[in-house]
């Protein structure tokens, strides 16, 4: 989350938003650019840490398991971190200033992670549907080998609308110059 | 005290909205437990059905949960960490808010010593801190005799709430040192927010292996122990003296830090 909150409010905090939109490229190419290099980051780390997870399982096991369904597993780290994406970027063309970008990360996870957590305690089956570390069951991954589809709905409707809401609001926007 | 009131004035807005966020917390926790325990089914059946290891990550083991004390001895663990969060950041924030906003050059050149500026800070913060912790008491309070059917445990909130005020202490001060000895903002507000994560992460690793527990020196989340406090009625004295000594050596460190270091401007 702090990579999408950061993208985009960085350049404002960093007085070099003039420098940028100055240039000859659409307001939309520099969305896409940026979020485009985001989510090769992500995939990157969800490369290396499902790899490195996988290889330690072979390693460490005694029992054998399905590669697949392993990395299934591991692969909801990267589905959850691109819901934080979209929800960041929403949040940073929605918030007019941030002036610390830990200062909204932080307790926008921290409050979806309590939500999971003491909604899970509970058994409260609403929260499946409102944080998102809880989207992805494990039991249900390792049962039936696949994702559950209502859920894969549900994150690719949320980033849809809040990549687009982010399009159409800082294509739009009045920013302010460096003075 | 010009420098204390604006720094209140400026946090009124993030003040007022992590309370609304706290009573949430609490009120929601307690809600959850009122239908619970009206509806019949024992939590505890419940809770035993999940392995060993998933209840030690949530801090259920060796609580009652029916009991409106033990459920909110299991809800403290996150009351803990929104407290901390917030004291984590604020502490980071209100130092560093000058050279981030690059308004030290102005602030600095004022007839005011460093010391009387980290003073007016400090103890701005520290009021954040305490009202933050009333705003919990009250609503900790209010929620249980509400929900709880009438009981009565008004003794162990307080002795929570004094422990959880050391927390917020302890995390306020590694925000402030975290400042005071590194120059760029940006990264000592991560490097104090790292901190705080990796205690807490430390605190699930020692609940669910028992051959980490001398560990548990190193993380400020278990010197404040629901589970450890409502059993002793009382806070841990060494622990608390060991906060202390933490306090006061983070208090000292960041005062000589940031007197000494060059200001970026």
């Amino acid at each position: 989350m702090n990579l999408g909150v950061g993208v985009l409010s960085k350049e404002d905090s960093g007085k070099t938003v003039d420098f940028l939109l100055t240039k000859p490229v659409s307001r939309a190419k520099v969305i896409t650019s940026k979020l485009a290099a985001s989510i090769c980051l992500l995939a990157f780390t969800n490369l290396v840490f499902s790899s490195v997870a996988l290889v330690s399982a072979k390693l460490i096991s005694t029992a054998s398991f399905s590669s697949k369904t392993f990395l299934l597993v591991s692969g909801t780290l990267l589905l959850v971190q691109i819901i934080f994406l979209a929800l960041g970027v929403l949040l940073s063309v929605i918030i007019p200033k941030i002036k610390s970008v830990i200062a909204v990360t932080l307790p926008t996870v921290f409050t979806f992670f309590i939500i999971g957590t003491l909604g899970s305690i509970i058994g409260n089956d609403s929260v499946k549907y409102i944080s998102p570390f809880k989207f992805y069951d494990f039991s249900y991954i390792i049962e039936h080998n696949t994702y559950e589809i209502k859920y894969l709905v549900i994150e690719a409707i949320f980033v849809v609308i809040a990549i687009v809401a982010s399009y159409i609001i800082y294509i739009k926007k009045d920013i302010r110059a460096v003075s | 005290m010009n420098l204390f009131s604006r720094e209140i004035k400026a946090y009124r807005k993030s003040l007022f909205f992590w309370s609304i966020g706290m009573i949430a917390l609490v009120g929601s926790g307690m809600a959850k437990f009122a239908t619970y325990s009206g509806g019949g089914q024992s939590m505890n059946e419940l809770i035993a059905q999940f392995p060993k290891s998933i209840q030690t990550i949530f801090g259920l083991t060796g609580f009652d949960l029916n009991t409106a004390s033990g459920y909110f001895g299991v809800l403290f663990a996150y009351i803990a960490l929104m407290a901390t969060v917030h004291a984590v950041l604020l502490g980071a924030d209100i130092i560093s808010k000058e050279e981030r906003d690059r308004t030290s050059e102005f602030l600095f050149v004022k007839p005011i010593s460093r010391l009387k500026v980290i003073s007016s800070k400090l103890l701005a913060g520290l009021s954040n801190l305490i009202v933050l912790n009333l705003v919990t008491l009250f609503s900790s309070i209010y929620f249980i005799n509400y929900f709880g059917h009438g009981v009565s445990m008004n003794s162990d909130v307080y002795v929570l709430m004094a422990g959880l005020f050391f927390l917020q202490l302890l995390f306020f001060f590694v925000g402030t040192v975290m400042v005071a000895l590194i120059k760029r903002p940006k990264t000592s507000a991560s490097l104090a927010t790292s901190v705080l994560l990796v205690t807490f992460i430390l605190t699930y690793l020692i609940n669910i292996n028992e051959h980490l527990d001398g560990l548990k020196y190193l993380t400020p989340f278990k010197y404040f122990d629901a589970k450890n406090i409502m059993t002793d009625g009382t806070l841990n004295p060494v622990y608390v003296v060991l906060s202390l000594g933490l306090i006061v050596a983070m208090v000292f460190v960041t005062y000589r830090a940031y007197n000494r270091r060059d200001l970026s401007i």
